[in-house]
């Protein structure tokens, strides 16, 4: 059995699922074998990496794995892969009767801004052989230059009623049954993600045949673990040694690392049910000790300066 | 008498760890070709070797290095021992320091009497490699005195207490030994210096200033989070051997017994933690001046967070390390995973791991899910909670 997201792939464009128009759009460079340099923009699990396939399988058919490259500029953010890997790829010529190939980056938002004035050249020198389409969760972190080269399409994030109907259409073909408001509940835990969607679906599927609303949130919790809360409570309260002991455990049993755990303490403190005043207070200490965890080097030492600020905060009110 | 001369040895078999056999051979050597050119670091026992063998009967015409050594001198009172009979026939001429020889004249009037000798002579250096020497080396046989090790310093010093009836303990003795670094000389005149009251304590050795001992991180912490002083608490991890990041764990392992109250509490880590903030300047710049604001905030900065006075505190061993090497290898089998999933997934390791990795422990419930995959036991074993 494999990773339902995997699994449930599309293939072809028209399988893409939520993102109509752009789908139109996309199918019509297919159709006149032209492409020009495009920008995905959006949210995660919307269909940038999945329609960028799409579009490679469609181009070059079988020929489609020799003619277009996947990277993600997470794992390789440095100017070297764009002065190696993407430039060996795109000075090459390509194979069949397409006139260019295609180079996917993924999470080209997390290039730095040195590499990616070194990918603007690349992109203009071999324009004739290749065609670059970039993926990000937000344009705004690519440098103008780029954009300008680009077509950009920004893609929404799914509505209510198109993941319910994706998520229903995925556990009949897997013979699993939903209860009640359970298809409801994974859209409210995954927010549009039909990445995070699936993997919650197929989690719930592994522990029973038969979903309902509580094991849907159950599941869901494993991605953010509840302890944290507690953290937080706990420092708010005042008890510092017992908040700093339990976050020390939470993160190596989750192997969190300190921007992990600082990240979901904020989104912790956002829905915190206090006064909002406090609130803004906790956020603004809680940038201050993120940022003091970049500049620094021991990231347990700033989680646990940042806990002993808390109750002091709460005081003040 | 001092005690370096009295109990400086009178048979060449009392010099320990050294080669003395050679030393006798020279004596006995015939023909007297060749000097014999003694060299190793002060105390070591070279002059008071040669000084041994009128123990063994040998006569022992000496220049040392508080004499006149020109070309002169070495021949009037030398040149004439070197080639006549001694009183009692046994003969030897001694010639310490010659590195240390001032005049050229002198070191060539002394290669004419080896030349022509016909009494041993040895010679003595601390650096037989000086340049003035070339041309005497080609006139000497070479032998080589090595540092004494402290051990052999200390046996020699309590024979001298147990003569003396001077009352030490062993780790005084060794104290005493160490700190003369192989100079043996050294080390006799201190504990002659030290045990005017037949007793040698260790209270005596610091009242000399000489042991230097490292501070415990244990008092070093005490004198950080309880002193008044602005200066202490700034100096107070100075001599602690430990480096600037695992002293920074100790501190705050043992703040929270501390400071018992969240204000102060407060305060201590905004410290630490601006401390930290230079520190991780200190290793992205190599800007090491840093260190500076790393140990006054980390030092005074805690210190001064204090607001009441607090009791005795017991201080503790961090933990953190052990804890965080144990879960370092369930970290790299993660990533291990993450990287498996990573073709299926298309998307970075951080990704994966952030919004897969999570929900691998339910979907492993399929025995097919772990097949396609090909997921080990290892990596399943960090999943399980």
């Amino acid at each position: 059995m494999k990773l339902w997201v995997e699994k449930y792939r599309p293939q072809v464009l028209n399988d893409v699922f939520g993102q109509t128009s752009i789908v139109k759009r996309l199918k019509s460079f297919v159709k006149n074998k032209n492409l020009p340099h495009l920008l995905f923009s959006g949210p995660a699990g919307t269909g940038k990496t999945t329609s960028a396939m799409c579009i490679a399988r469609e181009l070059y058919s079988d020929n489609w794995q020799m003619n277009f490259m996947e990277t993600n500029a997470s794992d390789e953010r440095g100017i070297d892969v764009v002065r190696g890997k993407i430039k060996d790829f795109a000075r090459t010529m390509p194979l069949g009767d397409v006139n260019f190939k295609v180079i996917l980056l993924d999470e080209a938002d997390s290039l730095t801004k040195d590499a990616q004035h070194a990918l603007r050249r690349t992109m203009e020198k071999y324009a004739t052989t290749c065609r670059f389409i970039l993926d990000c969760n937000y344009s705004s972190k690519i440098i103008d230059p780029i954009q300008s080269r680009c077509a950009v399409f920004r893609f929404k994030p799914l509505t209510e009623p198109s993941v319910i109907e994706y998520l229903k259409e995925v556990s009949e073909k897997e013979g699993l049954k939903s209860e009640g408001n359970a298809l409801s509940a994974v859209y409210q835990v995954s927010q549009g993600d039909l990445r995070k969607a699936l993997n919650i679906l197929q989690s719930c599927g592994s522990v029973s045949k038969t979903i309902n609303e509580s094991l849907v949130f159950e599941v869901a919790s494993y991605a953010q673990p509840k302890e944290l809360e507690k953290v937080v409570t706990l420092a708010l309260k005042g008890s510092f040694s017992q908040a700093r002991s339990l976050l020390f455990d939470v993160m190596l049993k989750y192997g969190l690392s300190g921007i992990d755990a600082i990240k979901q303490i904020q989104s912790i403190i956002m829905t915190l049910k206090t006064d909002d005043k406090l609130k803004v207070r906790l956020l603004d200490r809680v940038g201050e000790y993120e940022f003091r965890m970049v500049e620094g080097s021991d990231e347990f030492l700033q989680l646990d300066a940042l806990l002993a600020q808390f109750y002091i905060l709460g005081r003040e009110s | 008498m001092n005690w370096f001369q009295k109990y400086s040895p009178t048979n060449i078999k009392e010099v320990l760890s050294q080669p003395t056999t050679s030393l006798i051979n020279h004596a006995e050597a015939n023909p007297k070709a060749k000097a014999l050119l003694i060299h190793g670091p002060t105390g070591c026992g070279k002059t008071c070797s040669i000084h041994s063998l009128k123990g063994h009967g040998y006569e022992l015409v000496e220049i040392n290095a508080s004499d006149v050594r020109n070309a002169e001198v070495i021949k009037s009172v030398i040149g004439n021992a070197s080639v006549t009979m001694g009183l009692f026939g046994k003969r030897v001429i001694l010639i310490d320091d010659v590195d240390a020889f001032s005049d050229r004249g002198g070191i060539t009037e002394l290669i004419k009497v080896i030349k022509s000798t016909k009494t041993p002579i040895f010679l003595t250096a601390i650096d037989p490699w000086s340049k003035k020497l070339r041309t005497l080396r080609g006139y000497c046989k070479m032998v080589e005195f090595k540092k004494l090790r402290s051990s052999t310093i200390k046996l020699l010093l309590r024979r001298i207490c147990d003569k003396e009836q001077v009352k030490a303990n062993d780790s005084v003795l060794y104290s005493i030994a160490s700190h003369a670094n192989g100079d043996l000389r050294a080390a006799i005149n201190n504990l002659e210096m030290l045990s005017g009251d037949g007793e040698v304590t260790e209270f005596e050795l610091e009242a000399m200033g000489y042991r230097e001992k490292p501070v415990s991180i244990f008092n070093g912490l005490q004198t950080l989070f309880k002193t008044t002083d602005f200066f202490e608490a700034i100096h107070s991890l100075d001599d602690v051997n430990l480096d600037f990041p695992t002293k920074l764990l100790w501190i705050t392992e043992n703040i929270t017994n501390e400071f018992s109250n969240n204000s102060e509490l407060a305060k201590a880590f905004n410290s630490l933690s601006r401390a930290d903030v230079f520190n991780g300047r200190i290793i992205r710049q190599q800007y090491w001046r840093l260190l500076v604001y790393v140990n006054s905030l980390m030092t005074a900065g805690v210190n001064l967070s204090r607001e009441q006075p607090s009791g005795f505190v017991k201080y503790k061993n961090p933990t953190k390390i052990l804890k965080l090497w144990r879960s370092k290898s369930k970290r790299e089998l993660k990533k291990q995973l993450a990287l498996k999933l990573k073709p299926s997934v298309h998307a970075s390791i951080n990704k994966v791991l952030q919004e897969v990795i999570p929900f691998i422990n339910l979907m492993a419930r399929n025995k097919e899910f772990v097949k396609e995959y090909e997921l080990t036991t290892d990596e399943l074993s960090v999943l399980t909670k």
